[in-house]
């Protein structure tokens, strides 16, 4: 609610420009006035705009989250991985060692046959040192 | 109470929404070329940008200055203009800004503020130039005074009575326009009208 104060400034008037102001000011500003619409300017500034990029990279950053990253997968041994890791055992019993260590070199020569990138594998020395 | 007096505590309450919706069309027409979309935001403006800046520099030379540099600026804006959404307030701004950058040139360039005496006949002219309203000679004198009384306040405090009171804007509007919270321009308020009631012997 206003008090005197504020109804006696209410009161005091308001000024404007003189008359000549106008035409003073138009004169030097409507020459400086240019068409600058073009279409990347409309989308850069239009709020409208604006918020359909914002939400659809939101949007985006919200599937990509809800999403996951898929599971990692473990390659399947490949047929001559598991050859070869048979031709161990085999070597490994006939060898005489016991079923469980024949097994175990078993398994640490289809790991190792399984790498990318592995180096031909040994078996002889691979059996040279489990019998040592 | 009575029911008369009811009308007129809301219409001095309750502040129309203001309607910018054709000044945002005059500035995409700026945008587009059209030169008369300047003459039409200069109608619409350019008294309370006037008023605006009479309140910040006391002068009314400086405060045509300013807006002939509120309307130079909006001339060469070009298409950021699209994405404003309160004319008023823009503009209000813009010839703040103007403002602030007279202020820090060398003070040699700028005019000297006004004295006492050249405050009054600017107030008295101010009255002089009111229209259309009948007032007694006391409420007159009055205003007369009260508005050299504001004349004293620094010009945060001129410049926020005249946003909020004189230009209907809100808080939140003025304390956009001068770049402080909400809160520091009704604070601000608050001090100037306490300032001008201890001046006029008020409490």
């Amino acid at each position: 609610m206003m008090d005197d104060i504020e109804r006696q400034l209410l009161d005091g008037g308001r000024p404007e420009p003189g008359r000549d102001v106008r035409a003073r000011v138009l004169a030097a500003a409507m020459p400086l006035v240019r068409r600058d619409d073009s279409r990347l300017d409309r989308v850069w500034f239009s709020r409208t705009w604006r918020t359909a990029g914002a939400t659809v990279f939101v949007a985006l950053v919200v599937t990509e989250m809800l999403s996951g990253s898929p599971a990692p997968t473990v390659a399947p041994p490949g047929r001559a991985a598991l050859e070869t890791a048979q031709a161990v055992e085999t070597a490994a019993r006939d060898a005489g060692l016991p079923a469980a260590q024949a097994s175990a070199l078993a398994a640490r020569a289809l790991a190792i046959a399984s790498q990318p990138a592995a180096a031909p594998l040994n078996v002889d020395a691979l059996l040279q040192g489990s019998m040592r | 109470m009575t029911k008369t007096a009811l009308p007129l505590v809301i219409s001095t309450a309750v502040r129309q929404p203001r309607d910018d919706r054709r000044d945002v069309q005059s500035l995409r027409r700026l945008v587009r070329g059209d030169r008369d979309a300047l003459g039409d935001l200069y109608d619409a403006h350019a008294a309370a940008l006037f008023r605006h800046g009479l309140a910040l520099t006391r002068c009314m030379a400086d405060a045509e200055d300013l807006v002939q540099a509120v309307f130079l600026k909006l001339a060469t804006t070009g298409a950021p203009l699209i994405a404003v959404r309160s004319p008023g307030n823009y503009l209000h701004r813009i010839l703040r800004a103007a403002w602030i950058d007279e202020q820090r040139r060398p003070a040699v360039s700028r005019e000297a503020p006004l004295q006492e005496d050249d405050d009054a006949s600017l107030w008295d002219g101010r009255l002089a130039r009111r229209s259309g309203r009948a007032a007694g000679a006391d409420d007159v004198d009055a205003a007369i005074d009260v508005t050299r009384a504001l004349a004293t306040l620094p010009a945060v405090q001129r410049e926020i009575v005249q946003l909020h009171l004189i230009e209907g804007f809100s808080f939140r509007e003025a304390g956009r326009i001068t770049g402080v919270s909400m809160f520091t321009a009704a604070s601000r308020y608050r001090v100037a009208l306490g300032r001008l009631r201890q001046m006029m012997g008020r409490r």
